[in-house]
């Protein structure tokens, strides 16, 4: 196991933002290592919880968009998403993406006119497949930091799409990765911020995450002990009290992780000033 | 009497009791074939002596396997001699798991050392490392934004974003049985759920009509 530890915090260093911190007892453990960067979902908090609860200093707030295509049910009002914004505060939030550029363009210009935050234009794997030129539009009107949805393509086509978006933006503004976990891109590509779930693998898959030569191992799923047609499950109450340990040490890997990511930009002369 | 020894490959056997992985090390197991056929063994096995004059392997059960895979006669060892279960536990741990991390940063920098004089796939055949991972290491010391290309869409891609966007729908429907089922039957001609809402939404009426005359 890794010593545990939470991480001081560099004013360059790449943001890992911790997502999935709707729940509180996630939030508490973070908070207790030290975390500073942490992401929530406006459609996950629902329209009357406080976001930042426990006051992370870097915090995005997402709005959910993403998930409500997915599980195709709800819909969220880009006024009731603007005024939840203004009534916390909100520095930084994505805007209210949805699956027609021409829309998310007015979401875009709702929450811009509407609210006091920034608000972070969303590139997706789809826009670039259609042909979209609004990334390029974006950083010439001059957005500093945008964010870009390509997670879930298939790897090879996700490294075309990142290419692209690198390509155009280059260091002219800051570049989001929503979701982007996998560790390789964020070796290939020099994301300012990126935000994930994984470390909240240890709740769901028992399974724990190390820092190990500039990678994030993955332990073996400790939820089964053997595969095969009867595979025996571990002890559900160890699993309960390990579960804890293993959350801290995943999160103790990927603060680990950021640093180095920071480190081995730096060497290739990239740096992200905090803006 | 423990020491070092060449010993038969066909008087060794694997520890049961041996924790690494067995599952998902293909790829490991390859390299370290391809290592062994360039090389040779360099690195000793350690072993125990057993009652029934065998040896077992406390560390390089994995190379043992491949030993056999490779048909290789004889291996050098380190004979720990006639040890407790505990004492080859503890030397396996020892010998397995003391390992010293390594710098990130400055094994990108052997590992672009070695790439000036070795071409990438010879690196990949025998080092730890993914396609991807070694890129980023020989990355680091060529990175310039110019790097990244200005990719346009291929065809497959332009299809995928010019394509229907798909969207979940849950449809809750108060409809008489017959209907219903009228529909399931309908649902099943088609390939997809697309073109089977299509024909049910454009029959609908036609549906409802025969229903209610069949009632």
């Amino acid at each position: 196991m890794p010593q545990l530890c939470g991480a001081a915090r560099d004013p360059f260093l790449m943001k890992y933002f911790f997502a999935g911190t709707e729940t509180r007892q996630y939030a508490e453990t973070l908070k207790r290592m030290n975390v500073v960067a942490a992401l929530q979902s406006y459609y996950h908090l629902g329209f009357k919880r406080q976001p930042n609860e426990y006051q992370f200093p870097l915090y995005l707030l997402d709005s959910g968009g993403f998930t409500i295509r997915e599980r195709g049910c709800d819909e969220i009002n880009v006024n009731d998403y603007a005024e939840f914004i203004n009534r916390h505060d909100v520095k930084i939030a994505f805007n209210l993406d949805t699956a027609s550029m021409e829309e998310s363009l007015k979401n875009q210009a709702v929450l811009e006119n509407d609210t006091q935050a920034k608000i972070l234009p969303i590139y997706h794997y789809n826009d670039w497949c259609d042909g979209s030129d609004e990334l390029k539009n974006w950083i010439d009107d001059g957005y500093d930091y945008v964010a870009i949805a390509g997670s879930r393509a298939p790897k090879t086509s996700r490294i075309r799409f990142y290419e692209y978006c690198f390509s155009i933006v280059r260091n002219r503004a800051r570049i989001h990765g929503l979701a982007a976990t996998a560790i390789d891109d964020m070796l290939r590509f020099p994301f300012y911020s990126v935000d994930s779930t994984t470390w909240l693998n240890a709740e769901k898959f028992g399974e724990w995450h190390e820092f190990r030569n500039g990678r994030i191992m993955k332990s073996k799923s400790l939820r089964v002990e053997s595969k095969g047609p009867n595979p025996r499950v571990r002890d559900l109450n160890q699993l309960i009290a390990d579960r804890g340990h293993f959350m801290r040490a995943s999160i103790t890997a990927y603060l680990e992780f950021e640093k180095y990511v920071t480190e081995l930009w730096a060497q290739r002369g990239v740096t992200w000033a905090d803006g | 009497m423990g020491g070092w020894m060449t010993l038969e490959v066909a008087a060794l056997i694997t520890a049961p009791w041996n924790y690494k992985q067995t599952e998902g090390i293909e790829e490991k197991k390859m390299k370290l074939r391809e290592a062994l056929k360039a090389r040779g063994q360099i690195v000793n096995l350690i072993v125990r002596e057993l009652p029934d004059s065998r040896y077992e392997v406390v560390n390089g059960n994995h190379r043992l396997e491949v030993f056999h895979e490779l048909s290789v006669k004889e291996a050098m060892c380190f004979n720990l001699g006639v040890v407790p279960d505990a004492i080859a536990r503890i030397v396996a741990l020892e010998t397995n798991e003391l390992e010293i991390p390594a710098d990130p940063l400055k094994l990108g920098g052997v590992v672009r050392s070695i790439a000036e004089a070795v071409p990438v796939d010879e690196i990949l055949r025998t080092l730890p490392y993914s396609p991807a991972q070694l890129d980023a290491m020989l990355l680091a010391a060529n990175f310039t934004w110019d790097g990244f290309r200005s990719n346009s869409p291929t065809a497959d891609e332009l299809e995928a974003g010019q394509g229907p966007k798909k969207h979940r729908a849950l449809l809750v429907l108060d409809l008489p049985r017959d209907l219903v089922d009228r529909f399931k039957a309908e649902v099943k001609r088609f390939d997809t759920d697309a073109e089977a809402i299509e024909h049910c939404v454009t029959h609908l009426a036609s549906f409802h009509n025969d229903t209610s005359q069949q009632a």
